[in-house]
This record gives structure tokens, C-alpha cells and sequence, in this order.
């Protein structure tokens, strides 16, 4: 585990910023300052602190990298009862949701395909070409039968019938988690991890936040800048996470329906929406509906989403216009 | 004979009889009715307008301040202001008139050139109409070249804006 890092003062209008490391990825948190005495911005630091103590958390108990996680000792035996820790049951319940919401669209008992397309560890994706021997990769299955976690009490829970990995929706759950114990101390923020992040209120120039989206095609460069206040933004991308499995092209966003990676004709989508973790799941969920179904169920769902296809051409819904502040000619 | 009616009309019979004092206070009596018929009149006017008058000035004044009110609640518009033509533009139309101008004028020799070609075929068609198509004869003036137009280009779109953070695919730090 790092530490929270307080990152020097950047020459424009007076922040706070805090970087940590969690999930593979980087935390960054920033706070404006205005006129704040010494006893509050101290208080800022620590709920800054503790907002990247709770994607750590978050780490430690679901990740599915670490045979000694709770989640994994849970997915060791998904159908007995296990006393998880609150981060996990939190997280498996959201998982039950969101499942239920999407109508099967997101769902997290996809571990078993990932580990055999050779997923079952982290591997090296920003060191390039990334190539695992699963020895024989998974035809299509069948749908899976319908998922049914069982709780009790506030600790225990069966996960169902199957591991689960809770990639999809963990890091929305600690962005939402970390907000939440931010807004106790201030009004204006950004929590951002490794491409998800919450903007609450001001930015410190006084505006709304402002976040570039991507070019999955070109990643140095953006497609258009979002305007956010009070809102989420979350993009599932397969710009990174694919790789070659036994020859054949693949990618970490598992179809739940097919067993296979999904989303035919898409290479990234983002949401944005009033919280995080839903802003994520509904990421996942309308990629998976492909580039054939993820306008009109964006549009159904009055989702605020652009998504990029193939071809590099982006589109987004009706909701999502009023966010764009930019777009690339 | 005339008669005059005025002298004729005979006085009448208390007007002579009536004391002086009598006579005065009549006429008091009489003022006094002509003032109060007056006084009942003015009353009458006051009740038939004054009430209307009272009511539309209250309506008006509470328009006013409904309006007001109003327009403290919504917020101040901005005007869009026309970007105002700087002196370069202005030069810029200057000079593009001042080349229309010459390009009609151009024209108009154009025409006038191709007019006296008319002419003069149309005359050698008449003298002989055997040769009609003497085209070798016709002299076509040429036609003065055009003055280059000035080329305007297209304003730049304003790049991206500097953002906060960025959405994307999930870096993943080793």
C-alpha cells in the first residue's frame, strides 16, 4: 500500500492535491482552497487521506489478483455463507443491483472466462503487446442461470453460484465511498482513479469541471471536454485491456450472455450520471450492448453516454449533449 | 310697427310689491340652490369616476411593481453583442468594392465589345450572304482579365480547453 502523496501547489488558482496508488491505478483527489484557516485545510488533508485509505481498502478486499483477498476466499466456495468485510458485502450487494437494474447486462460472474483467456493475474498492459497461453480457449456457454446471492444480517453472504469478479463495478463503489467522505468536509472536489471520477461543485477557477474524453483510437488527444458539476464520469475502454489469447484477439469486457468478450463494434463508451458506481455499470452494460444496441438503449434509459465505434466515429445520446463543453471538429 | 318684446314683457306683480330685503334674500336663496346643484352635480361625477379612477391607478401601480418584482427574479440577460468590425475588415470591404467596381466595369466593355461584334456580323450577314460566316474578319476584342478578389480565411475553431481530468481507458501503473 502508498501513501497519499500532497503534491506541490500548481501556479493557477489555489488547490489541494493529493495523489495515492490503488487498484493498479492512480488516485488523484483535488480540492480548491479558498480563504480556508490552517485547523480546516488540515481537516482537508486528512478526509483527503482517508478518501485514498478507502480505494485501498476497497483494493485489499476485492481485488481478484490476491489469492488471500476475503472476495477470493469467498469465491472459493461461492455457495457457502461467508462473513465478508462491510467494503465486500457493500460491494457484492451493489453488484446484485446493478445486475438486476441492466437486466443481466452487467453481471460479475465472469471471473471463470477471464482466468481462461489467461487473465489471472495483472498483467503487463502498459508495457504493450500482451500475449497469454491459456492452453484452449472457451467456446461460447450458454446464459448462466439466474443469478441469486443470498444476505444476512449486515456481514454474511452466499455470492451464488459462481466467483465473481467485482472489476466492474469496485472502483465506481471507491470513487462514490471516497466522495462521500470528502463532502463531510467540503462542497468542491474531484476524485479521479485511473479514468472514473467524481466532480462535486466547483473546480478551482470557480467553472464547472472540466474532463477530456479520451480518443480511444488517438489517447494523446481528446474527443470533446465534458462540463460537469455534481456528476460522475465513467468509460469502459478497450484500449488497454486486450490481448493476444492463443492467437485470437480478446479483451476484458466479457459478454455474460456469450461467455466472450462483447460489444461488438465498440472500443470505448462513457457515462456520466449523479453516481459514480452507476456511472460505471452502465458503462460496461451499454458496451456489451454493442454498437447495434447502444443507442436506443441509451436512449431508452435517458442515459447521458457518447461512445466511440471501430472506425474511430464517436456518437453520444441526447442526454449527454448539455455536458459537452468541446468537441473535436 | 315693431314691437319690442323685451320692453313689452310687463313686470311682474311682486317684483314691484316685494320689499328690497325680501327681494335680496330671494336671491340668496336662489344662489345658494344654483351652488348646491352644482355641489350635487360635481358629487355625482366624483362618485360615477372617481372610483375608476382609483382602481385603474391602483392596477397600474401594482403592475408596476409586479413587473418589478419580475424582473429582480429572473436573471440578467446578456446582450449578445455583435463583434464589432475593426478597422482591418472594414479596409478588407473597401478594397473588395473597389474591385467589384472594376470588374463591372470590365464587364460592361465586355458587352459593348460583343454588342459591336453583333453589329457587324449582323451587317455582313446583310451585304453578303454568302461569306455570312466570315469569322476570320470578326474581331473579337479580348476580354480584360479580372482582378484577383481578395481570399478570406476561415476563423480557426477554438481548441480544447484545459481539463481537470481525463476519461478513458484505466491507466494501469506498475
Amino acid at each position: 500500500m502508498s501513501c497519499p502523496e500532497i503534491a506541490d501547489p500548481s501556479p493557477g488558482p489555489p488547490e489541494l492535491v493529493v495523489h495515492g496508488r490503488a487498484m493498479a491505478t492512480r488516485i488523484q483527489i483535488r480540492l480548491p482552497l479558498g480563504g480556508e484557516n490552517a485547523g480546516h485545510r488540515a481537516r482537508l488533508v486528512e478526509a483527503a487521506s482517508r478518501a485514498v485509505e478507502i480505494f485501498q481498502t476497497v483494493d485489499r478486499t476485492c481485488t481478484r489478483f490476491d489469492p488471500r483477498s476475503p472476495l477470493m476466499q469467498a469465491n472459493r466456495s461461492p455457495e457457502d455463507w461467508h462473513v465478508l468485510p462491510e467494503a465486500l458485502f457493500l460491494a457484492v450487494q451493489e453488484a446484485k443491483r446493478a445486475h438486476d437494474e441492466t437486466r443481466g447486462l452487467f453481471d460479475p460472474r465472469v471471473l471463470r472466462r477471464l482466468v481462461a483467456m489467461g487473465y489471472d493475474r495483472t498483467l503487463p498492459f502498459h508495457a504493450g503487446r500482451v500475449v497469454t497461453h491459456p492452453g484452449g480457449l472457451p467456446p461460447a456457454r450458454r446464459p448462466l442461470p439466474p443469478w441469486r446471492p443470498r444476505f444476512r444480517g449486515g456481514r454474511e453472504a452466499i455470492m451464488g453460484n459462481e466467483p465473481l469478479d467485482l472489476g466492474g463495478i469496485g472502483k465506481g463503489l471507491a470513487v462514490r465511498w471516497a466522495s462521500q467522505a470528502l463532502a463531510d468536509e467540503t462542497a468542491d472536489y474531484l476524485v479521479e482513479a485511473g479514468g472514473d471520477c467524481y466532480c462535486a461543485g466547483n473546480a478551482p477557477d470557480g467553472g464547472p469541471w472540466l474532463i477530456g474524453v479520451e480518443d480511444p483510437v488517438r489517447p494523446a488527444s481528446s474527443l470533446c471536454v465534458l462540463s460537469v458539476r455534481d456528476r460522475g464520469v465513467a468509460t469502459s475502454s478497450v484500449r488497454l485491456r486486450r490481448w493476444m489469447a492463443e492467437n485470437r484477439r480478446v479483451h476484458h469486457l466479457i459478454d455474460p450472455r456469450t461467455g466472450l468478450p462483447g460489444g461488438g463494434g465498440l472500443l470505448s463508451v462513457t457515462v456520466v450520471g449523479a453516481d459514480p458506481a452507476q456511472a460505471e455499470v452502465w458503462s460496461k452494460a451499454l458496451f456489451i450492448a454493442g454498437s447495434s444496441g447502444i443507442a436506443p438503449l441509451a436512449e431508452k434509459k435517458a442515459l447521458a453516454a457518447l461512445w466511440v465505434d471501430e472506425r474511430g466515429r464517436f456518437s453520444m445520446a441526447r442526454a449527454m449533449q448539455r455536458h459537452v463543453r468541446w468537441q473535436r471538429a | 310697427m315693431t314691437i319690442d318684446y323685451q320692453r313689452a314683457k310687463p313686470k311682474l306683480k311682486e317684483e314691484v310689491l316685494l320689499p328690497e330685503g325680501l327681494l335680496a334674500a330671494r336671491d340668496r336663496v336662489a344662489r345658494r340652490h344654483a351652488r348646491e346643484r352644482r355641489s350635487l352635480a360635481w358629487g355625482r361625477a366624483r362618485r360615477r369616476f372617481l372610483p375608476a379612477v382609483v382602481i385603474g391607478s391602483a392596477l397600474l401601480f401594482t403592475v408596476g411593481v409586479a413587473d418589478r418584482f419580475v424582473q429582480a427574479l429572473l436573471p440578467p440577460t446578456r446582450t449578445a453583442s455583435a463583434p464589432a468590425l475593426g478597422s482591418a475588415p472594414a479596409s478588407v470591404n473597401n478594397q473588395t468594392l473597389a474591385q467589384v467596381a472594376q470588374t463591372l466595369a470590365a464587364d460592361q466593355k465586355a458587352i459593348a465589345a460583343l454588342a459591336r461584334a453583333q453589329a457587324q456580323l449582323a451587317r455582313s450577314a446583310g451585304g453578303d450572304a454568302g461569306s455570312a460566316l466570315g469569322a476570320s474578319n470578326l474581331a473579337i476584342p479580348k476580354l480584360p482579365s479580372l482582378p484577383a478578389l481578395p481570399s478570406f480565411s476561415a476563423p480557426a475553431l477554438p481548441s480544447a480547453p484545459a481539463a481537470h481530468a481525463t476519461t478513458g481507458a484505466s491507466v494501469v501503473v506498475p
